[in-house]
């Protein structure tokens, strides 16, 4: 007995230590911070550490169409064009371009004097061959429908046609000619996707692969690969043959691989990193109001869909009045601490209203009003006064933290709002998405993130031929919607284009077969010291522009 | 015959009728009072004070577990906006959540769906595993072989398997957690079970009711499992905070019970993002967690004391 007395004793007091040694580590934030800050600067090189949730998937740009390696690569390569140091869209590889009448062919003069990493020269060539390389069926690039866009592309990455017949040709060393399969407004803002960089053929081809070493490694951006450490970290250090080398501010930038959000935080808070950009909830909320907590609009929505084929939810009138009856701040400030802007309508914000230079949201202003009486008028004129005779509805969601939440307030203030019950299923994500497309659900969550600034990359989300597996919206002003948005794909006018937009959008309001809750937004946690590091409209982080202050 | 001994049984003296007297009486009594097996154990039981504050502080949990969600103001899944994220005070004794949800009721509320597993998933494999446990000990021979390799089979498979296979086509609630544990927990018990009935099952009373000519299942069920019925109670009296661990591990990595219900494992996982901002959050729960499986475990330990006549002090 006495033995058994003894062993309770000591799991109570590691227990107890355990609690009392978690919070005491959150109290030496600020003085180790400040100590790394002197050490860095010791050395008289400014090196970042920036700690990233997961590794590049690939570091092939050919090869792309993630999320992480996107953010390296952006760093390591620049296209004819690149996102600048304030978001907008700024010169790369490219000097001037001209557009041809119909919008079709677009013929760009490079800069002088590009040189890859490695010191040789950079042509117009280099272009075409990573084109038509990401493009071959043999490459079997799943970013390959990115170049869709030039002519004859989708066909021969199906291996219908040649590669001489794809449009984009070299003219000579310092000009490109680029022909597309459509007018494409935002074809500018496609260059400066990682599909779109230029690889230097020697390299690629080269028998060794080219990606798994920083002796191997060519590149044309800010950075270059010094050295790879697999699950570890990668160190990349300025390009002298960048050509605008003379902007980069910073030495040397360390990848620092570190999965767990928590375990990022707690990195950040001891100084060992400057940056982390999977900012936990714990981090919002610890340094929510501070100026190390920065937040990026990014050109994207967090919406649920109806599904609209089941027999309550065809009404426009019941969808109409669930979208009304939510007080999108309240849910926000609820269960999002990274504090999004809610949405009043579903084409975010930091998109141009045509070429107008202003912005497409301020444009068109909100679509939704949110009022819990007139929701449960129209919810009573739809048969169901104070949700009587309406059925439960199974709205269903993923597993995690946030849209759990997210789903359980919903729930709360349909009910308390308008009577009606919900019942919250969630599914691991990769289940969730099989039952999406299966169609079991009344009400799912979704979300996209657009590609380009257009409200095309929003919108045509609810193509007819999309909804079949999301939203299920169909009828007259569903197809009307369609054809405006299929319209839009060859008008060249961007004005007409533009009060296209803002007229699909509003059927798509009047009828609000999705439930917009807010645009999307990202985040960094930076060290104050760091300055100038920016995450584009997509959320890819762009350190090419930072600096530390001394 | 009678007759001639010379007694008249009709014309009896009262000499010979005289009632024993005190003394005489209790010459044949047994002094202590007769004292039955169970009786005994409570005896033994009610001195073990750590097992008896367990077992005041299981009643005392299952009680508020039934009671405080009928009689509190608030209800597990009400929000109230205006009083999220509230330390704990007078109104709310365990404070808010993120959606201002009451803690103290929603911890109880835990607390209700945490017992009951733990009871059920217990009772359910106490049935399952003495019935098989006892058959295959009973039986022996190849029914045992064959019983007991179906055992080593399913213990090898990894448990949280199949139970996100089963989570997975039955959808994640309570009767699917239940369903998942029962897959495996009763081979412990049925294990142990086995090896009790086969040392018993030689012995003098087995044979003796086999003599009389009653069944085999009859001797199993009236003479075998109640005489091992001491050791099956301990099992499943641990059986039971295991289950509970096991519930609060699956809704953790959120494959448990679903939203807005709330276990207490989902509310540790719920309160992790706000450990190091709202520490109050995670203690309730935690403290519920541990506070009943001690509690457990020291009725096990006084339970295992008290049903042993061979631990006997």
């Amino acid at each position: 007995m006495k033995k058994k007395k003894a062993i309770s004793l000591l799991l109570c007091t590691a227990m107890a230590a355990g609690v009392l040694s978690g919070f005491a580590g959150n109290e030496d934030t600020t003085a180790s911070v400040e100590k790394n800050a002197t050490e860095t600067t010791k050395e008289g090189e400014k090196v970042l550490k920036f700690s990233i949730s997961a590794e590049p998937e690939t570091l092939d740009p050919g090869m792309n169409n993630y999320t992480n390696s996107s953010t390296v690569l952006q760093n390591l390569f620049m296209g004819l064009y690149q996102v600048g140091p304030d978001g907008a869209l700024t010169n790369g590889c490219a000097e001037s371009y001209t557009m041809s009448e119909d919008g079709l062919t677009y013929t760009f003069t490079l800069k002088d004097g590009l040189k890859w990493s490695d010191g040789s020269d950079l042509t117009a060539g280099d272009f075409e061959y990573a084109w038509k390389r990401a493009l071959a069926p043999d490459t079997a690039s799943p970013g390959a429908w990115y170049l869709y866009y030039i002519k004859n592309g989708e066909q021969y990455n199906s291996g219908e046609v040649s590669a001489d017949e794809v449009g984009v040709k070299a003219l000579d060393d310092k000009t490109l000619e680029v022909t597309l399969e459509n007018p494409t407004s935002y074809f500018l803002d496609l260059t400066a996707v990682s599909v779109f960089f230029p690889v230097k053929q020697e390299t690629v081809e080269a028998e060794e692969p080219w990606t798994k070493s920083g002796d191997t490694y060519v590149c044309n951006g800010a950075f270059k690969i010094e050295e790879i450490n697999p699950q570890e970290s990668y160190i990349l250090v300025k390009n002298e043959n960048y050509a605008y080398a003379d902007d980069v501010k910073l030495d040397e930038v360390d990848l620092i691989l570190i999965e767990s959000a928590e375990a990022a935080l707690s990195a950040f808070n001891a100084g060992e990193v400057d940056m982390i950009d999977t900012v936990s909830t714990q981090g919002l909320t610890q340094y929510a109001g501070s100026e190390e907590l920065k937040s990026f609009d990014l050109i994207g929505t967090y919406y649920y869909d109806f599904n609209c084929s089941k027999e309550a939810l065809s009404d426009a009138r019941v969808r109409k009045a669930l979208s009304m009856a939510l007080d999108r701040e309240t849910l926000l400030m609820a269960v999002n601490p990274s504090n999004p802007k809610p949405a009043y309508a579903f084409v975010p914000y930091g998109i141009p209203y045509g070429d107008t230079g202003e912005e497409y949201r301020d444009v068109v202003g909100d679509l939704i009003t949110e009022d819990v009486e007139a929701a449960k008028e129209l919810l009573a004129e739809a048969g169901y006064p104070n949700g009587e005779g309406f059925p439960t509805l199974t709205l269903i969601t993923q597993n995690s933290q946030d849209k759990k939440d997210t789903a359980q307030v919903m729930q709360a203030m349909w009910k308390q709002n308008l009577g009606v019950n919900v019942e919250i299923v969630t599914y691991e994500s990769k289940v969730y998405w099989d039952e999406q497309k299966a169609g079991n659900f009344d009400i799912c969550y979704d979300g996209w993130t657009g590609d380009y600034p257009d409200p095309s990359t929003n919108l045509e989300c609810f193509l007819a031929s999309r909804n079949e597996t999301q939203c299920r919206w169909s009828g007259e002003l569903a197809d009307q919607y369609n054809s405006l948005l299929l319209e839009n794909r060859s008008l060249i006018d961007a004005n007409e284009r533009a009060a296209n937009f803002e007229e699909a959008e509003k059927i798509l309001m009047e009828e609000m077969p999705i439930i917009p809750l807010y645009y999307r937004n990202a985040q960094l946690l930076i060290n104050t010291r760091v300055t100038g590091v920016i995450k584009s409209y997509i959320g890819h982080t762009l350190f090419k522009y930072g600096d530390i202050q001394e | 015959m009678m007759e001639e001994k010379g007694i008249d049984l009709e014309n009896l003296s009262d000499e010979l009728l005289q009632p024993l007297s005190q003394e005489e009486r209790n010459t044949e009594e047994i002094s202590r009072e007769s004292v039955s097996y169970w009786k005994n154990c409570w005896r033994r039981f009610r001195k073990d004070k750590l097992a008896m504050t367990g077992l005041i502080i299981l009643i005392i949990m299952t009680l508020l577990a039934i009671f405080v969600p009928i009689f509190s103001p608030y209800t597990y899944d009400q929000t109230d906006f205006l009083a999220m994220l509230q330390w704990p005070s007078a109104k709310h004794w365990f404070g808010t959540d993120k959606m201002g949800r009451d803690i103290f009721v929603r911890t109880m509320y835990g607390a209700r769906i945490s017992l009951s597993i733990g009871f059920a998933a217990a009772a359910i494999n106490m049935v399952i595993g003495v019935l098989y446990g006892g058959i295959s000990g009973y039986l022996g021979g190849k029914v045992d072989l064959v019983m007991m390799r179906i055992v080593d089979i399913l213990t090898g498979v990894p448990s949280l398997l199949y139970i996100i296979l089963i989570m997975m086509f039955l959808g994640s609630n309570v009767q699917s957690i239940l369903i998942a544990m029962c897959m495996t927990y009763w081979i412990t018990t049925a294990r142990m079970v086995r090896s009790q009935i086969f040392t018993l099952r030689g012995q003098d009373f087995a044979l003796a009711g086999k003599v009389i000519g009653e069944t085999k299942w009859q001797i199993l069920i009236r003479h075998l499992i109640p005489n091992s019925m001491g050791s099956i109670i301990v099992t499943v009296t641990f059986l039971i905070p295991s289950a509970i661990f096991q519930e609060a591990f699956l809704s953790f990595l959120g494959i448990g019970i679903q939203v807005p219900m709330a276990s207490w494992g989902t509310l540790a996982n719920d309160a992790i993002e706000y450990l190091f901002t709202y520490p109050y959050q995670m203690l309730f729960p935690a403290a519920a967690i541990s506070i009943t499986i001690f509690a457990l475990n020291f009725i096990g330990d006084g339970l295992r004391d008290a049903l042993d006549p061979r631990l006997k002090k």
